[in-house]
């Protein structure tokens, strides 16, 4: 994906991005089941070279309730957390009684910071795992298509490149009945996948 | 069926329909012939191609100033004439409204008014379009109906 030329195989970059999924998924999830005490598992992430015609298929045409972080500093790029609209309204009213993601006020409030403790611990991870600092924006709430959302970050990549890396992780709470699907995407920079690989292989 | 991905150009005949999925400030535009026979889609992200990094390799579909001349240049290669093109376009919504991302924020309508200009140059009539808002849009064209059918999360499906 990466333009440059470099030693490090296709396989091994996927592995390491596959890591930095898990790592940064595995302290969200820790945080989610803190925030709703019941234990939260997580599915294998995948990490995948993507051409920017292929990221939003079929299985991106349902509406979601998604919340939009954009990272700065040291790497660069775009996080989603997205969660079915279902899903997310249980998510809420769970944390507090009597409110929906609809209501423009404490339960919107309420998914943003969601959005925001999942990201932050996502995000605060990689930055310990790869010794730099990432800044994050206040998330924005948007409950839409998937693929529309999802296209907000991919147009300012696809001003450099054809290809995206896309991180997914899935998380599960599989102790209510009914199963509640989390997921995250994380859309970095060309520029900063070289950074985390030159870093996470230590060095040039 | 035929599914066009971002930044994809996908022409159909008169058996089949265009999809696109997801389209935010993305712009989906149709230039059809009139009489039925073929349609093309493209799924424009950009409006013009010089903000592209130099040098870079894209897809034809990306740019409006690159996406509706291929378009046009691939229709009339089937031997329609220019005069009997139509052309109808949906999306160029304004998905998040942050002050921070105004670059972006912007980008719907930029990509509304590039569209326009390059129909406008090939002097393809606009006959219907639904476009701007806040809310993102999956859309389909039947190259047999003309019709272009448009969803989005809070309204009903709707025809154009």
């Amino acid at each position: 994906m990466s333009p440059n030329k470099s030693s490090f195989s296709e396989d091994l970059r996927l592995d390491i991005l596959k890591e930095i999924g898990n790592i940064g998924a595995a302290h969200a999830a820790t945080a989610l089941s803190t925030l709703l005490n019941k234990r939260i598992d997580l599915k294998i992430p995948s990490a995948q070279v993507v051409p920017i015609s292929e990221v939003n298929g079929p299985n991106r045409d349902n509406n979601v309730a998604a919340t939009y972080t954009y990272i700065d500093c040291d790497i660069h790029g775009h996080f989603f957390m997205l969660f079915k609209e279902e899903h997310a309204e249980m998510l809420v009213s769970n944390m507090i009684p009597n409110t929906t993601i609809y209501d423009g006020g404490l339960g919107e409030s309420a998914f943003c910071e969601i959005g925001n403790i999942l990201c932050g611990s996502y995000i605060s991870a990689l930055s310990q795992f790869l010794n730099i600092t990432i800044h994050q924006s206040p998330p924005i709430l948007s409950i839409d298509i998937a693929a529309a959302i999802l296209g907000e970050g991919l147009i300012e990549l696809s001003m450099e490149t054809d290809s995206v890396i896309v991180i997914e992780t899935v998380l599960v709470d599989k102790t209510n009945h009914h199963q509640m699907n989390g997921e995250f995407v994380f859309l970095p920079t060309p520029d900063s996948m070289d950074l985390i690989f030159k870093l996470a292989l230590g060095g040039e | 069926m035929i599914l066009v991905g971002l930044s994809e150009i996908k022409l159909a005949n008169k058996e089949q329909s265009l999809r696109t999925i997801g389209l935010g400030s993305c712009v989906g535009a149709i230039i059809y012939d009139i009489d039925r026979t073929i349609a093309g889609m493209a799924h424009i992200m950009l409006p013009e191609s010089k903000i592209a990094k130099p040098g870079s390799h894209f897809l034809l579909g990306k740019f409006a100033d690159t996406a509706i001349p291929e378009l046009v240049r691939l229709i009339c290669s089937y031997d329609i004439p220019l005069t009997r093109l139509r052309s109808k376009m949906a999306g160029g919504a304004e998905m998040f409204n942050s002050s921070r991302l105004t670059m972006m924020g912007s980008i719907g309508q930029r990509n509304i008014q590039a569209i326009k200009e390059q129909l406008h140059r090939f002097d393809i009539p606009i006959i219907a379009e639904d476009v701007g808002g806040h809310s993102g849009r999956t859309i389909e064209f039947y190259t047999h109906s003309s019709i272009l059918s448009i969803r989005t999360v809070n309204r009903d499906e709707k025809q154009i």
